[in-house]
């Protein structure tokens, strides 16, 4: 069967395996045998709905090990999610009032690290919480204890992110912010990136200075390591984004050096570095912008994916996206494929690893949302591509594996022998947002996230 | 035949040196400003506008004079204007392809700003030349201001338009800044990979040896040494300096003026910034919808 086959994928649903319902599964790791998803909700008509980490055994049973727990209201103000339509915030608002609140929104990255006070190597969870973002650490899988005070410190800290091990340090980057009742997702609290050799004593620092000394990065919305470096990809909304890299040192921050700027000279329709990966002996990097293509809170885009790949040097080629002139040559692009692999509704691609020979991109695709507008039958969904030379792309699946209203692949995990992907469906918000606009209620078949698992 | 090369920009965008500059490319040539676009036939595009019944046809009548007659005298325009007359009834592209035939093999390339004067104007463009390469030349929204300021200080008539600017969005160059720029984006967002490029006219500008070369590599044309170096004066082009009087212009007027490359002058380039008052609008600063165009376009 070949690599790039869309047979070697089978759809598992959450509903299918005896587990209640959850619009997102942002992540996945292999931990002492066991496969772990971390589960959240979109933020509009699933509030009620509380973050969890999933279990799967070896035998294929799915267990809940961490449901995260309802906190008292008074201790959390009502926010708005400043990348929703406003209508949207209004409801929310509404609905904040009479439903639960719990201390976590999303369980968004894993890692297995060893730190200096870890007997064995233990499983890190960066989490989504209003009350500043949470890192916490278990040894046996099921009982999780927080490694840092909430956002490192920093309640304006939404949460953590790209949890990646890099030498003998675990990294993780500041994600979104809360502030005067405003989450916003994609702007940061901090523009930073934490490191720790030793979370059980809670001892983090800064392993760079704020937004990498320019005011314009809002985030580090990306980390990589490989090929003894540490990359880092940037969202920056007024210039494009930028990727750097760092090799490992004793002292910290580390000697950061800039490999792209501009978002590669396609300027603010390449606002975020979304997924970076090792391949063949090269780096390569995707963009695009996070959200449903357009940018509402800043104003940026439409845009969608681009993919280029780095020399060990640092000279870049460009695989997909617009031909462009620029100061390091004309680039064109190698896959023959412009700006979201030939779809404009591709926004970004939220996922890019290795497996088996072949690299795989996982993508955003809200073609539902268009939809939506037009009062037509909801289509579009994500897209799962492959790639077994980096420069030929082959669509493995499409239209959200058979679910417009799954319109992002979030996270691509390989093991040995399988290939992970979790997804999000937004259904719940697509619905929702359909009852305030009077459109026409979509029918979507599931409400839940689902698992694609390749073989 | 080879498809010709439109350079899409808003006026004072460096469009007459850059075409001088491309012009002068042994497989090219560089036309002034034809206007064409602005109707379906020569007939309606010649008389249809007071712009094409003054300053707006010297570009035309130059050129058929220079090619029909290898001199552009004010005898060679009279006969132009004879030729022009005699062809009312035929379509832009009918025109496009006499010119083609009268410069053989080479890349014809026209820069007429009033191509974006309207939508209609580009829309005819695509049309009539669905496979031509476009070339979208941009300059800081800022420099372009002040460029367009400038001109019409020096010019009697148009002086009046700078006292409106601050008073009419109209005549203010800000507007037809963003509004030529949105219209090309929103009008070749779908066009096949690679037939539209876009380019920082300060980034060509201050670095000719970077820039030319590329250009040529997508228009598959030589970017050898020889070719290059031909590339580097403009003023060797036979529309760099003024016409007879009867057809005097169908360029800038200061490239008229001073046609060659000042490497000096160009290695100061710099770009000005988004932030600040405006030079003609006292107190005012750039719209938030010019200021978003403008960062898209990789200015700051």
């Amino acid at each position: 069967m070949s690599l790039l086959s869309s047979s070697r994928f089978v759809r598992l649903d959450p509903s299918q395996l005896g587990l209640p319902l959850a619009p997102v599964a942002q992540c996945a790791v292999e931990f002492g045998g066991h496969l772990y998803v971390g589960t959240g909700r979109i933020g509009a008509g699933d509030l009620d709905i509380p973050a969890r980490i999933l279990r799967r055994d070896p035998e294929g049973h799915w267990h809940i090990v961490l449901e995260t727990p309802e906190v008292d209201s008074g201790k959390l103000a009502p926010f708005a999610d400043r990348q929703l339509p406003m209508a949207v915030h209004y409801a929310q608002r509404e609905r904040l009032a009479r439903s639960a609140h719990f201390l976590d929104t999303g369980y968004v990255s894993m890692a297995v690290f060893k730190g200096k006070d870890d007997p064995a190597p233990a499983l890190y969870v960066a989490t989504l919480s209003v009350g500043g973002g949470r890192l916490l650490r278990s040894v046996d899988g099921e009982i999780f204890r927080p490694v840092c005070e909430p956002g490192m410190g920093n309640p304006g800290i939404l949460g953590f992110a790209a949890l990646t091990v890099f030498g003998d340090r675990l990294y993780v980057a500041a994600s979104g912010s809360v502030s005067d009742g405003i989450v916003d997702r994609q702007q940061a609290g901090a523009c930073l990136i934490y490191c720790s050799d030793n979370p059980v004593a809670g001892l983090w620092a800064p392993a760079t200075e704020p937004g990498f000394g320019d005011e314009g990065n809002g985030a580090v919305t990306c980390l990589h390591a490989g090929d003894g470096h540490l990359y880092a990809g940037t969202s920056n909304r007024e210039r494009g984004y930028q990727l750097w890299r760092a090799v490992d040192g004793a002292s910290l921050p580390l000697q950061w050096e800039r490999l792209i700027v501009d978002g590669a000279y396609g300027f603010t329709s390449n606002p975020v570095a979304t997924a970076i990966a090792t391949f063949d002996g090269s780096l390569y990097v995707a963009s695009g912008t996070d959200g449903a293509g357009y940018d509402n809170a800043s104003d940026v885009g439409p845009s969608a994916i681009e993919l280029i790949r780095l020399s060990p040097t640092g000279e870049w080629e460009l695989i997909i996206g617009q031909p462009r002139f620029t100061p390091s040559g004309l680039k064109v692009p190698l896959a023959m494929m412009g700006p979201g692999l030939d779809d404009p509704f591709n926004a970004n691609a939220s996922a890019l690893v290795e497996w088996k020979g072949a690299l795989y991109l996982g993508t955003t695709q809200w073609e539902a949302f268009r939809a939506l507008e037009l009062e037509e039958n909801l289509v579009g969904g994500f897209q799962l591509w492959a790639s077994t030379d980096g420069t030929e792309w082959h669509a493995v699946l499409d239209e959200g594996g058979g679910a417009p209203s799954c319109v992002s692949i979030t996270a691509l995990y390989p093991t040995e022998t399988q290939l992970w992907a979790t997804t999000a469906n937004y259904a719940v918000l697509l619905e929702l947002m359909a009852q305030l606009g009077n459109h026409r209620v979509p029918s979507a078949q599931s409400k839940n996230f689902a698992l694609l698992l390749g073989h | 035949m080879p498809e010709p090369l439109f350079i899409l920009c808003p006026p004072r965008s460096y469009s007459s040196i850059v075409c001088g500059m491309l012009g002068q490319h042994p497989q090219c040539y560089g036309l002034p400003e034809l206007n064409l676009f602005l109707a379906d036939t020569l007939g309606e595009a010649w008389y249809g506008s007071m712009f094409m019944r003054s300053i707006g046809k010297h570009g035309l009548l130059r050129s058929l004079a220079e090619l029909h007659e290898v001199e552009q005298t004010e005898d060679s325009i009279i006969r132009a204007q004879e030729w022009v007359d005699a062809r009312l009834h035929w379509t832009i592209p009918q025109v496009f392809d006499h010119l083609q035939e009268c410069v053989g093999d080479r890349i014809l390339i026209d820069k007429s700003p009033s191509t974006l004067f309207r939508r209609d104007a580009l829309a005819r463009l695509l049309t009539s030349f669905p496979d031509a390469s476009l070339l979208h030349l941009t300059r800081h929204p800022r420099g372009t201001g002040d460029s367009v300021i400038a001109l019409r200080e020096q010019s009697a008539g148009l002086k009046n338009l700078n006292r409106l600017a601050g008073e009419s969005e109209r005549n203010d160059p800000e507007r037809m800044w963003r509004l030529s720029h949105e219209l090309v984006l929103a009008m070749t967002e779908h066009l096949p990979l690679g037939q539209y490029m876009r380019l920082k006219g300060e980034w060509l500008m201050s670095n000719l040896d970077l820039y030319l070369p590329q250009i040529c590599e997508w228009l598959g044309i030589r970017c050898d040494a020889t070719a290059i170096e031909a590339m580097m004066h403009p003023e060797f082009s036979p529309y760099a300096h003024k016409g007879p009087r009867n057809a005097p212009l169908g360029n800038d007027p200061n490239f008229l003026e001073n046609p060659a490359l000042d490497h000096a002058r160009l290695a100061r380039l710099k770009e000005p910034t988004l932030a600040g008052e405006l030079s003609w609008r006292p107190g005012g600063t750039f719209d938030p919808r010019t200021v978003k165009l403008a960062k898209q376009l990789g200015y700051y």
